[in-house]
């Protein structure tokens, strides 16, 4: 191991999904002591699961959306002294040592970012429109930030100290993830991708984001890009 | 028509007067009333203006104003929602950071708790 296990903080952001964190916060917590879940005002028991699985649960007292209960959350590891924070869904669409991977990359590459791609290598059994989807969104990026990645949204990535203090989303909802990669370009931060593998399950495709969503995601960025 | 408008002069002056209306946008409130008024206690001047600016008919320079300052309008209430939509999201986090933190530190008074940097500098 590269890190101590205690530096790294794994930042869980969830909403209503009792039925999934209680595994991923077990999971994760086998081999990380430091696991945040950012419960972004559930309905649902996600709180008591997260608790009872050994996360620290941070509790929005309304729904902010995804990319504010992300900054919560990293916000709270910086304050804890945190070496490197790593952003981590609660659906189980990520493999806990997929972590180890982007830790791994932060050292051997130097860099001060590490996000994790489902096209690179790694068989993640994307759906068919789901993967067009994506990698136009990455191009859409790639056309409006100047940053070439494979993935623009994955929700796995790993963040050091230097990173995690610098970077401030304030767009609350999905387009989060454009967010950082255009903060990560403004700040020149050094960014590696590594190969993940992303599971698609039943369960996590009902409670993610709906392709149409892609639309209200690209017009939520461009609003913040022109009103900054 | 013209009690009415009289009527949005003195709510809107009342406004101003305890501090709700921004002076600023107070005096623009006014001013449209004010226009309104004229444009309606003399029509002939509306007809010369817009004569003025290549239009026809009084009653057209008027809607197209309307529409302008509708615009404006929807601008400006779009950016001070996005405004209070922020400092909304920086006060939940700073709930939720001060209570997990109390929670932590065991037996802290929630006042003495540590301010998280979003709430320290509200912009």
């Amino acid at each position: 191991m590269i890190q101590p296990r205690e530096g790294v903080y794994i930042v869980v952001p969830a909403f209503n999904e009792s039925a999934a964190v209680h595994e991923v916060v077990r999971d994760l917590r086998t081999e990380f002591p430091n696991v945040v879940v950012v419960d972004d005002g559930s309905s649902d028991a996600t709180s008591r699961e997260a608790m009872r699985a050994g996360a620290v649960v941070l509790r929005h007292a309304i729904n902010r959306g995804q990319g504010a209960a992300l900054q919560t959350g990293i916000e709270y590891a910086v304050r804890r002294d945190a070496d490197v924070v790593v952003t981590f869904d609660a659906d189980g669409q990520h493999r806990v040592e997929d972590v180890h991977r982007l830790l791994e990359a932060l050292e051997r590459d130097g860099a001060d970012v590490a996000i994790g791609s489902r096209f690179l290598g790694l068989r993640s059994n994307v759906p068919a429109p789901r993967r067009v989807l994506l990698r136009m969104a990455a191009r859409f990026m790639r056309f409006t930030s100047g940053v070439a990645l494979t993935d623009a949204h994955n929700g796995l990535r790993a963040l050091k100290r230097n990173a995690a203090e610098r970077i401030e989303l304030t767009i609350d909802g999905m387009a989060h993830a454009s967010e950082i990669v255009d903060q990560i370009h403004a700040l020149r931060l050094r960014v590696t991708e590594v190969a993940v593998v992303i599971h698609y399950s039943d369960y996590s495709m009902r409670k993610g984001q709906s392709g149409f969503a892609a639309f209200r995601i690209a017009f939520d960025y461009l609003m913040k890009r022109i009103f900054r | 028509m013209l009690p009415l408008l009289a009527l949005m002069v003195l709510a809107t002056a009342i406004q101003i007067g305890r501090r709700r209306l921004a002076s600023g946008s107070g005096v623009a409130w006014l001013a449209l009333w004010i226009a309104a008024a004229v444009a309606i206690a003399d029509p002939d001047l509306v007809v010369r203006a817009a004569n003025f600016l290549g239009i026809g008919r009084g009653a057209d320079l008027v809607l197209y104003l309307s529409i302008l300052f509708m615009f404006v309008a929807f601008f400006v209430t779009y950016l001070r929602f996005r405004r209070v939509d922020e400092q909304l999201t920086k006060l939940v986090r700073h709930m939720a950071i001060r209570d997990a933190e109390t929670q932590h530190e065991g037996g802290e008074e929630p006042g003495n708790a540590a301010v998280p940097p979003t709430a320290r500098n509200p912009r």
